[in-house]
């Protein structure tokens, strides 16, 4: 099929990065001759990526283009902020803010079609933007709104449509598979989280209790080696944390942005059904319109008869354009998503990789801690 | 639910250390040297649905025993029992007595097998028999503990120069009938309860007497300390343990995850996500056995030395109980010479008051010597072991991802 072909030369050199998320974001890319410079930096508002996701729906959707979604909103995550609270879990909250936002604009970046639409160009370049309204639709439970009204309009629908290629109903099919599975595992990768934090806190507590022991024990040799495994208890205590920083970065957050895809991948499935349902709808009307022509030549009105043909003529031209609609539509849905496998399988690859190097490099630390303390241990006389 | 544990207790789950296997877990927590005239182990033990019946098995060469070679079976209650008799025992009043062993307690596993039971429709048929595997793993480990523990107990009796001549002891493992030892009623335990509230009401009477004797002044003040601290860090090495077994379980859950994933299809990332199922699998099993080891090492050590410094407590008590009461025998003397009346009575009590204590005071000095003795060669014996397979296992682990990431990375 030639639409893999087209797939091969799609790269880039895009680098968006985003930093210093506290309020205002700020982001600096290198890029491609279209673009003014190399590298510039620009501030943006976290209403701002809202904004132009909204702009991108309305217009790249109905093409069929799967949208990535920017981060959800979270009133609670952002009063912290804003409030100005230093405790661990804001500044969590800051961090996966920003890594979000940076995920999100590398996907917008590497799409060959979007890097084009104007809105983005805007987003990167112009210095000030103009303040985003109505992003109101777009918090978490928004967002899934709008993918289930445009379901629900599929579902209302009362002609069936008859698919002479399955490939979009296999696709379709696979799409709600994996997704349901995805969420299974953000689930189990979450749990994992928690224990891991959960025995970070108890880690740091045992140490201080292995501490207090040391002092109590009056073996010299064993109050020593009591006193150095509670110091590698403490460090077990970092190596926990790195790890559910790693868990939940790396490993959950990769599930969730791309349970948020599949999302985004269905809704232009259900934009092609769509683009398929406003063709039949014109058939349709082109039907009632040619059934009037007809009874008002029996009915021999000749005035009427001309705005009759007029709107024949209209409805034949608005059949064969929403025919063109549908086919284009179609045709962009399939590249979309071949581009997306693609992507994707490249996305859980280098992220799973990263995970498991970081696991590896915990590992190694391990056993540097347990080697040092070994010899204390031996010593205990 | 009945499992049976024949010969040696070899056949462990995997996740259990190697070590557990077939060697006699009596030297685990206490530094024991054996003994050719006598020896005792626990050879099997039957786990029924609400008792365990251990067999003891003795060889000794001493005359007092009818054979050289003989085993009983025995539940717990007869282990309370026998160690209940030491402690009534005036004449052991200066040792200090081997801690009793736990009682066998499945019923947090056995719910959890009953949830698993009841949960049976709600999963696929690999989940349900991975998860039923874990947890009669878990009973296995929790059954093989509580043999350890009884065993543990019976050697340091055995080992002990004064109790392992005891009469009781001695038919605890020759009767072969049952003893008869039913379990204590409402009434008793009610006696028990204010006997030891007696008895903490006096220790904190007589702990408040500085004593004369350099010695145990410090002995006492070392072993309150102790034993709270040990208290501390046994419930929070339990805690950090069980954190880290629910961090294995989740991994393991993921991994299943992962493979339903990969199993979707054959393209590249499925092949991508069933390598990586099988090493979180792996993994996992290894960081289980991670969790098992600090408990066997770490946990069991702090909790058995938590019963052995309540036990050398329980010595100093004992002693200075009798401190008072030679000191209030001395008091009688004085007011008894000083009236002229009952004197020779008021003298052979003093006297037997001043022996009783020089008694204990001696015998306790020893024991709390060797206490210490074995104290720090048990710490040092599990912290090695510790410190060792902490390094097995993360070896293990590496390699693992060593291999894995050099298989992923070179098929991108």
């Amino acid at each position: 099929l030639q639409l893999e072909e087209d797939e091969a030369k799609d790269s880039f050199d895009v680098d968006v990065a985003v930093t210093n998320p506290e309020k205002v974001v700020q982001f600096k890319d290198t890029s491609l001759p279209m673009f003014r410079s190399k590298a510039f930096t620009v501030r943006r508002r976290y209403s701002d990526f809202l904004g132009l996701y909204e702009k991108l729906s309305v217009k790249q959707s109905l093409l069929g283009c799967i949208i990535p979604p920017p981060p959800e909103k979270s009133v609670v995550g952002m009063t912290k902020v804003k409030v100005g609270m230093d405790d661990p879990s804001s500044v969590e909250f800051v961090e996966r803010r920003r890594a979000a936002l940076e995920r999100y604009l590398q996907r917008v970046v590497s799409h060959p079609s979007l890097l084009q639409d104007p809105d983005v160009r805007e987003f990167l370049e112009r210095e000030e933007l103009p303040r985003a309204v109505s992003t109101q639709a777009l918090s978490g439970a928004g967002f899934l709104k709008m993918i289930n009204k445009a379901s629900d309009a599929v579902n209302k629908m009362t002609i069936k449509m008859n698919e002479s290629d399955t490939w979009f109903e296999d696709k379709f099919q696979e799409v709600e598979n994996e997704e349901q599975q995805l969420r299974k595992l953000h689930a189990l990768v979450d749990s994992l989280v928690n224990h891991r934090k959960e025995l970070c806190g108890n880690t740091a507590v045992f140490a201080k209790s292995m501490a207090m022991l040391g002092n109590s024990e009056d073996n010299t040799a064993l109050s020593r080696a009591l006193s150095q495994l509670a110091e590698v208890e403490d460090k077990m205590e970092q190596l926990h944390q790195e790890q559910a920083a790693s868990d939940f970065f790396i490993f959950e957050e990769l599930l969730a942005d791309y349970i948020r895809l599949l999302g985004a991948m269905r809704g232009c499935f259900d934009q092609r059904m769509r683009a398929w349902q406003r063709w039949q709808e014109a058939q349709s009307t082109l039907q009632k319109k040619r059934e009037a022509e007809a009874k008002l030549l029996w009915a021999n009105k000749p005035d009427k008869l001309q705005q009759a043909k007029d709107e024949i003529t209209e409805w034949e031209a608005r059949v064969t354009q929403y025919e063109r609609d549908f086919d284009r539509v179609g045709m962009t849905v399939r590249k979309e998503v071949l581009r997306f496998e693609k992507e994707k399988a490249k996305d859980f690859k280098s992220q799973i990789i990263k995970y498991l190097e970081a696991m590896l490099q915990s590992q190694q630390r391990l056993i540097k801690f347990w080697e040092a303390f070994l010899p204390e241990a031996k010593a205990i006389a | 639910m009945r499992s049976c544990c024949q010969e040696g207790l070899d056949d462990g789950p995997d996740f259990l250390s190697e070590e557990d296997r077939g060697v006699s877990p009596r030297a685990v927590n206490v530094d024991l040297q054996t003994d050719a005239t006598l020896q005792v182990d626990i050879s099997d033990a039957l786990s029924e649905r609400d008792k365990v019946k251990f067999t003891v098995h003795t060889k000794s060469t001493l005359p007092n025993f009818k054979q050289n070679e003989f085993s009983v079976v025995r539940q717990h209650e007869e282990f309370i029992w026998l160690h209940d008799s030491f402690v009534e025992n005036e004449d052991y009043a200066g040792y200090i007595i081997p801690p009793a062993p736990p009682r066998p307690d499945f019923d947090a596993s056995r719910e959890k097998l009953q949830k698993l039971g009841e949960g049976e429709g709600s999963m696929t048929k690999e989940e349900f028999t991975k998860m039923k595997q874990e947890l009669e793993a878990e009973y296995l480990a929790i059954f093989k503990k509580t043999v350890a523990m009884h065993e543990v107990f019976l050697c340091r009796v055995a080992a002990h120069p004064v109790l392992r001549k005891d009469l009781n002891f001695h038919v605890f493992l020759e009767y072969n009938q049952d003893l008869s030892v039913r379990g204590k009623n409402k009434k008793e335990k009610l006696e028990d309860f204010f006997k030891n509230v007696v008895k903490s009401a006096d220790g904190v009477l007589v702990a408040g007497v500085k004593d004369v004797d350099d010695f145990f002044e410090h002995e006492k003040t070392f072993l309150l300390e102790y034993h709270n601290r040990v208290k501390d860090a046994s419930a929070k090495s339990d805690r950090m343990i069980r954190s880290h077994k629910n961090a294995a379980d989740d991994i393991n859950r993921i991994a299943s995850s992962l493979y339903t994933l990969g199993t979707q299809d054959s393209t590249d990332l499925c092949k991508f996500f069933l390598k990586v199922s099988e090493l979180f699998e792996k993994t996992r099993k290894i960081e289980a056995r991670v969790a098992a080891d600090e408990d066997l090492k770490l946990a069991d050590l702090l909790k058995y030395y938590l019963r052995e410094s309540q036990a050398a407590k329980d010595l100093l008590y004992r002693r200075s109980r009798s401190l008072v009461d030679y000191e209030n025998a001395n008091k009688a003397l004085d007011k008894a010479r000083a009236k002229n009346r009952d004197v020779l009575q008021a003298e052979t009590s003093q006297q037997l008051c001043c022996h009783k204590f020089e008694k204990i005071s001696e015998s306790a000095k020893q024991e709390l010597i060797d206490f210490k003795t074995r104290r720090v060669a048990a710490f040092r014996k599990n912290l090695v072991e510790l410190a060792e397979l902490e390094l097995k296992h993360a070896k293990g682990n590496l390699q693992l991802l060593q291999s894995c990431l050099g298989v992923l990375k070179g098929n991108t």
